[in-house]
């Protein structure tokens, strides 16, 4: 690619699928960084390739059977796969619009305000944080600090992970007003992890054109959408922020 | 000349191979047709094919690709013997997602499969082969039988005609239901 030559989607594409060599890359990032109307084309496509990855994730299975797998665990795979997909697009992970009122079809999913930490039976909680409202943050948070401190009481095992992306990314950035109380959190408790979504990152990288550094209680993952379709399918229990 | 049956022993050793593709090809299979049954037969002479055939693999780097071709063949062998392009019954689709969750949940997975059905089969071997497969263009040139170029230009049209549909459709969506509410 030339200097200043405008830059074509085929291109953007190639980028996407990590098609080009180091030093195209760089120069592409630079021109999506310096340029917004770039920039949201890229953003686009990455969108409808994650869509289409997503849509596809848990094809609904022939009648005939699936070799080395059972009928009950395919209709239990098919229908944790539909409520994971279906809470990933509402979590305004892709930005599509849906329904209002997120009770998936069983009560492994959760939005926070239903949530209870003293009756939850699981034993692995994913919390997903895709929102910027305080008010909203902060009833997470309590809750699952409650959630903690009700099982290490009761001495009932837990695994906690919080995912947070779109405008819940803020959270766990440098300089967030959330820093200390998520530090008090996980020094007090070695079950619960904070994780940071690496494209909500990128993509507040490109937007702000400056590197987005993290508090050093957070990780990094490659993306949200993965690691809940993961944790979802794997019989974690959901609850959105 | 080692073949596949060096490879991999014997044909049990091979059925294990395949067994554990099993659903990689279903899910590219249903990319391209969106029938289940259709996309069982699909892999199922796939694997009967690769196990005919297994004098033509030499290399077991290679499997993958080697599977991926056999089951564009058994693909492309399928519209030819309906003589014409598979129209894609959106009706039916709606029926399928309604079994697996029989309410609106499924509504934007619906939309996306809709739209991708709208896309020529050119189109979907593609779209399906990169972002599903995780495929490089280089190794879906091969598989497809295209030059690189090719694969480029059809998955750039795929992309920009997806972007449009799903944007349309969304649309639709709001203006159909406008009870419902945009989650933050």
């Amino acid at each position: 690619m030339k200097e200043n030559e405008p830059v074509s989607d085929e291109q953007l594409n190639a980028l996407l699928d990590n098609e080009l060599e180091d030093a195209e890359r760089v120069r592409l990032f630079d021109a999506i960084r310096n340029d917004k109307d770039l920039s949201a084309r890229y953003c686009k496509l990455r969108q409808v390739k994650e869509m289409v990855s997503l849509a596809y994730n848990e094809p609904p299975l022939p009648k005939t059977g699936v070799p080395g797998m059972s009928q009950q665990e395919v209709t239990s795979k098919i229908t944790r796969a539909a409520a994971a997909l279906v809470l990933v697009f509402m979590g305004g992970i892709i930005g599509w619009s849906l329904n209002g009122n997120q009770d998936a079809n069983n009560a492994s999913f959760y939005t926070v305000d239903r949530l209870n930490p003293n009756t939850i039976h699981s034993k692995r909680v994913l919390l997903h944080l895709a929102t910027g409202d305080d008010s909203r943050i902060s009833e997470s948070l309590e809750k699952i600090e409650e959630l903690l401190e009700v099982s290490a009481a009761q001495h009932k095992p837990i695994e906690v992970e919080v995912v947070a992306n779109s405008e819940g990314l803020n959270i766990l950035r440098n300089g967030s007003p959330y820093a200390n109380r998520i530090r008090t959190i996980t020094s007090r408790y070695n079950n619960v992890s904070f994780m940071a979504c690496g494209i909500a990152r990128h993509n507040a990288e490109l937007r702000e054109g400056k590197r987005v550094a993290l508090i050093p209680e957070a990780t990094e993952i490659p993306a949200a959408v993965e690691r809940i379709l993961k944790r979802v399918t794997g019989g974690w229990s959901y609850v959105r922020g | 000349m080692k073949t596949v049956w060096n490879i991999f022993g014997n044909s049990r050793m091979l059925q294990k191979q395949l067994e554990q593709r099993w659903r990689r090809l279903y899910r590219v299979a249903f990319s391209w047709c969106h029938d289940p049954e259709l996309s069982g037969d699909l892999v199922q002479d796939t694997m009967q094919k690769a196990i005919k055939k297994g004098e033509q693999l030499n290399n077991e780097q290679a499997l993958d690709a080697w599977l991926f071709t056999i089951l564009t063949n058994c693909w492309r062998d399928h519209c030819r013997k309906q003589k014409e392009t598979v129209e894609f019954d959106e009706q039916q689709l709606i029926e399928l997602v309604t079994d697996e969750q029989d309410n609106e949940r499924m509504m934007v997975v619906n939309q996306v499969r809709s739209a991708v059905a709208k896309l020529s089969n050119d189109q979907r071997e593609v779209i399906s082969l990169v972002d599903l497969e995780g495929m490089s263009y280089g190794e879906v040139s091969k598989v497809l039988g295209i030059p690189i170029g090719t694969v480029m230009s059809r998955l750039c049209r795929a992309r920009r005609q997806l972007k449009d549909l799903l944007e349309v459709a969304e649309k639709e969506t709001n203006k159909a239901a406008p009870n419902l509410r945009r989650i933050k």
